[in-house]
């Protein structure tokens, strides 16, 4: 495979592996070197271990298409993505700093408002949000950490510096997918942990268990928690099972679970009912508490807000976190850093234009060719307009719909996403990907040494997310001392 | 049965489980190697210690690196404790005894045998051990399987279930006693990982898993030995193994001096402190653990398997 080596070019984005003469980057080298002297068959060999071993693992996704759920295997890149733990680090002091903000920032919202006040975000943008839930007014919980669990989307950027292109706050998922693919690599890769320090990833579900634990209401040795899943046929259903297996917790369905008369929340057991602690939940606000949210929820548990007003549970992520999960807010997040912290963001976000500023709203217009336009509370990649990639129709289209509804959307330039060598159809390609780390906050704040890399598949794609058709890579965090 | 052949039964369940548990234990220290960065290294030494060996491989061979333990471990036919000879010496006695076992049970023991002799030589390397490993640890509980669920609980099951127990006992002891004395003292080492090797140890003994279930995700030197150890419900925990042999011994004539072995072990347990492993009592302990499968197979040849010389 060295001539596929030799020959590519990462043109004029940032590569992950390698600079812009195809040399290796210092983290890179010994990869680059195992990768350049091993055979053509060799390489097709270890991709259909790594295959057959995500096969064996059950590792999978669902996608909802047409009506009917099947389970995808997972769409795994042999090739590993290095960081320098130099790097990483700051950027985890970044991250740590943002999520700190934003945390405050939901403590604020539901209880004084001081940010609303004194201007610094307008107040109709956050009270209007869908995500913003008055039944959450009025509470703080345990270390005012409402987003215990904060999966943060980065991007690099032509110069290779890290930015921040999104924050999910509500559940946000993938970590199961970074330990596996850090299993799989160590299978059928295992000569290169030879010549390497890697970080380890596998203390997450330590790490989560211990967060999880520092916020139970009961201050006992060994407080009851459980992982509040919406069943199998959700897409992220693998991850729900692994983690809950990984931490040694129940993992239960809404139908599980009861409020009593005192407002505790138990469990069915076959030796009776026990009391839980905390809930580490993957289910929407919407449809946690039928007694509050949506009352045709059948996966959630009537009186649970009830008893987490009362403090005598524990939710994580709490609901009405995800005021803070939307584009709009995610445009003020330097705003907010500033006013808390009085310091300047040490991660920066990627340059968001607001369509709710009419002057804004007026670039966005003129220059729609050259931007991304996102609805402000979209997912999963759908409902976005890249504009280099539009066709005349799709913009008008969008000129009308950022015009109707302003607050709906927000845009920004498309960026020059970095790529990393992927091995597609027998060669090695460059293809753009992102990355997610998972910060971790109750009584203290962690954050994942590296986390999950997602790779477009398809040729100048920018879109990396699972269900439209996006891989990942094993992320390492990789010692330069050595 | 023929003193005999309930002899053999026992030597090749012995033999079976301790390919079982070779094999595994290799794949988690391997995985924990590619974990654990310079500086908290366990080293390949250790592994030879969890089996008693490293004297023999040091008379035998001239470097230690990974290759040559691992060829040493697996596919060297002339060390006693090699996954090849371990195999090899099951299938002799399971030959020898066909005629009590199942179809099934001699199949696939025989299968096993003619898998690692092919493949052992080439399965050395870090890229190819894993699934090696992997396919023979599932062969050696389909034989497990089919001893629980077709044979009849006689003194083919009896002896057979003996044996495994044993050679679980001996391993955990060795486990654990090594690998306590491989992470304590040393002023360089970083203990930051002492988390992972002890998880990697659980692992090992496949028992990661109901140690997550029924104590936490935290695994610390302490809680891990006394899971294995001491936990009454864990099949693979000391005391369960011991209290199982005793139940299997029991009525059985001529056992009063196997009792008395069996009854002094339990009480080895009994006095051991996961909290303290360099007292004198937990030392006493281990070492009446290290000695138990030595002096139960002595006492049981003597009683039970030599035919008897009129």
């Amino acid at each position: 495979m060295k001539e596929q080596w030799i020959k590519y070019a990462p043109r004029d984005f940032f590569d992950e592996l390698l600079t812009s003469n195809s040399n290796p980057r210092i983290a890179a080298r010994a990869l680059v070197k195992y990768f350049k002297g091993i055979s053509s068959e060799e390489m097709e060999q270890r991709a259909n271990a790594a295959r057959l071993a995500i096969r064996d693992m059950g590792v999978s996704f669902s996608l909802s298409s047409k009506g009917e759920d099947k389970e995808r295997p997972w769409p795994f890149d042999i090739i590993p993505r290095t960081i320098g733990s130099q790097m990483w680090n700051e950027v985890a002091l970044g991250l740590k700093q943002r999520t700190k903000a934003l945390n405050l920032f939901i403590d604020d919202i539901y209880n004084s408002q001081n940010i609303l006040r004194d201007g610094i975000v307008p107040t109709n943008v956050v009270l209007d949000s869908p995500n913003f839930k008055t039944a959450c007014s009025g509470f703080t919980p345990p270390y005012k950490a409402w987003a215990n669990i904060c999966g943060t989307d980065l991007v690099r950027d032509e110069t290779g510096r890290f930015l921040v292109l999104e924050d999910n706050l509500r559940v946000p998922s993938g970590v199961a997918y970074m330990l596996e693919n850090r299993d799989v690599t160590k299978r059928i890769l295992p000569e290169l942990f030879r010549n390497y320090s890697i970080v380890p990833v596998d203390d997450y579900p330590l790490k989560l268990y211990q967060m999880l634990a520092s916020l139970s209401p009961r201050k006992i040795r060994r407080p009851v928690i459980v992982l509040l899943t919406p069943g199998i046929h959700n897409s992220a259903y693998f991850e729900h099972a692994f983690l809950a297996q990984s931490m040694g917790v129940e993992l239960v369905e809404g139908s599980d679970l009861f409020v009593d008369k005192d407002n505790y929340v138990y469990m069915h057991t076959v030796d009776g009912s026990i009391k839980i602690d905390v809930i580490y939940r993957r289910i929407d606000d919407e449809y946690l508490d039928p007694e509050v949210f949506r009352e045709d929820s059948m996966i959630g548990v009537p009186g649970l807000m009830r008893s987490w007003k009362a403090k005598k549970i524990s939710i994580a992520n709490s609901p009405g976190s995800g005021v803070a999960d939307d584009k709009l807010i995610y445009s003020f997040v330097p705003e907010i850093i500033k006013y808390y912290f009085k310091e300047e963001p040490l991660l920066p976000s990627v340059p968001t234009y607001k369509c709710s500023d009419p002057n804004e709203l007026k670039v966005v217009k003129r220059n729609i060719k050259n931007l991304v336009v996102k609805p402000t509370d979209g997912a999963g990649g759908k409902g976005l307009l890249i504009g280099p990639n539009s066709t005349t129709t799709e913009r008008a289209k969008f000129k009308r719909l950022i015009s109707k509804s302003p607050r709906k959307y927000i845009a920004q330039p498309t960026l020059k996403l970095s790529t990393s060598p992927t091995y597609i159809d027998q060669q090695i390609k460059p293809r753009h990907l992102d990355l997610r780390p998972f910060i971790l906050t109750g009584s203290k704040s962690w954050v994942t040494p590296g986390g999950l890399t997602r790779v477009a598949l398809k040729e100048g794609s920018l879109v990396v997310n699972s269900s439209q058709g996006g891989g990942s890579k094993d992320t390492w965090i990789v010692d330069e001392g050595t | 049965m023929l003193a005999q052949v309930a002899g053999r039964i026992f030597w090749m369940s012995r033999y079976l489980e301790r390919s079982e548990s070779m094999a595994r234990m290799v794949n988690a220290y391997s995985q924990l190697i590619m974990d654990l960065p310079r500086g908290a290294e366990l080293e390949w030494s250790t592994l030879l210690n969890i089996f008693g060996v490293e004297d023999t491989f040091r008379s035998r061979e001239l470097y230690l690196t990974e290759y040559s333990v691992m060829q040493f471990l697996i596919a060297r036919i002339n060390n006693n404790s090699s996954l090849k000879y371990s195999v090899k010496k099951a299938q002799e006695n399971a030959r020898i005894t066909r005629t009590v076992l199942t179809e099934e049970v001699w199949e696939t023991i025989n299968e096993l045998q003619i898998y690692v002799n092919e493949f052992s030589d080439r399965s050395v390397s870090r890229k190819n051990r894993y699934l090696f490993l992997d396919e023979v640890v599932g062969r050696c509980q389909m034989v497990n399987g089919l001893m629980i669920t077709n044979q009849c609980r006689d003194h083919v099951y009896r002896f057979s279930k003996v044996g495994h127990l044993l050679e679980r006992i001996d391993l955990n002891v060795r486990t654990i006693d090594t690998l306590s004395y491989a992470t304590s003292g040393s002023a360089n080492r970083d203990n930051a990982f002492d988390t992972l090797i002890w998880a990697g140890m659980l692992r090992s003994l496949s028992t990661l898993g109901m140690y997550r279930r029924s104590v936490g995700p935290m695994v610390d030197a302490q809680s891990a030995i006394n899971f294995v150890v001491s936990e009454e419900t864990l099949p693979r925990s000391t005391i369960f193994c011991l209290k199982s042999i005793r139940s299997a011994i029991l009525d059985l004539k001529n056992n009063k001096g196997l009792l008395r072995v069996v009854d002094s072990a339990i009480r080895s347990v009994g006095n051991f402190n996961a909290s303290k492993m360099r007292s004198k009592k937990s030392q006493q302990s281990i070492a009446r653990l290290y000695n138990f499968s030595r002096k139960f197979t002595e006492e049981a040849t003597k009683t039970l398997f030599l035919p008897r010389q009129t």
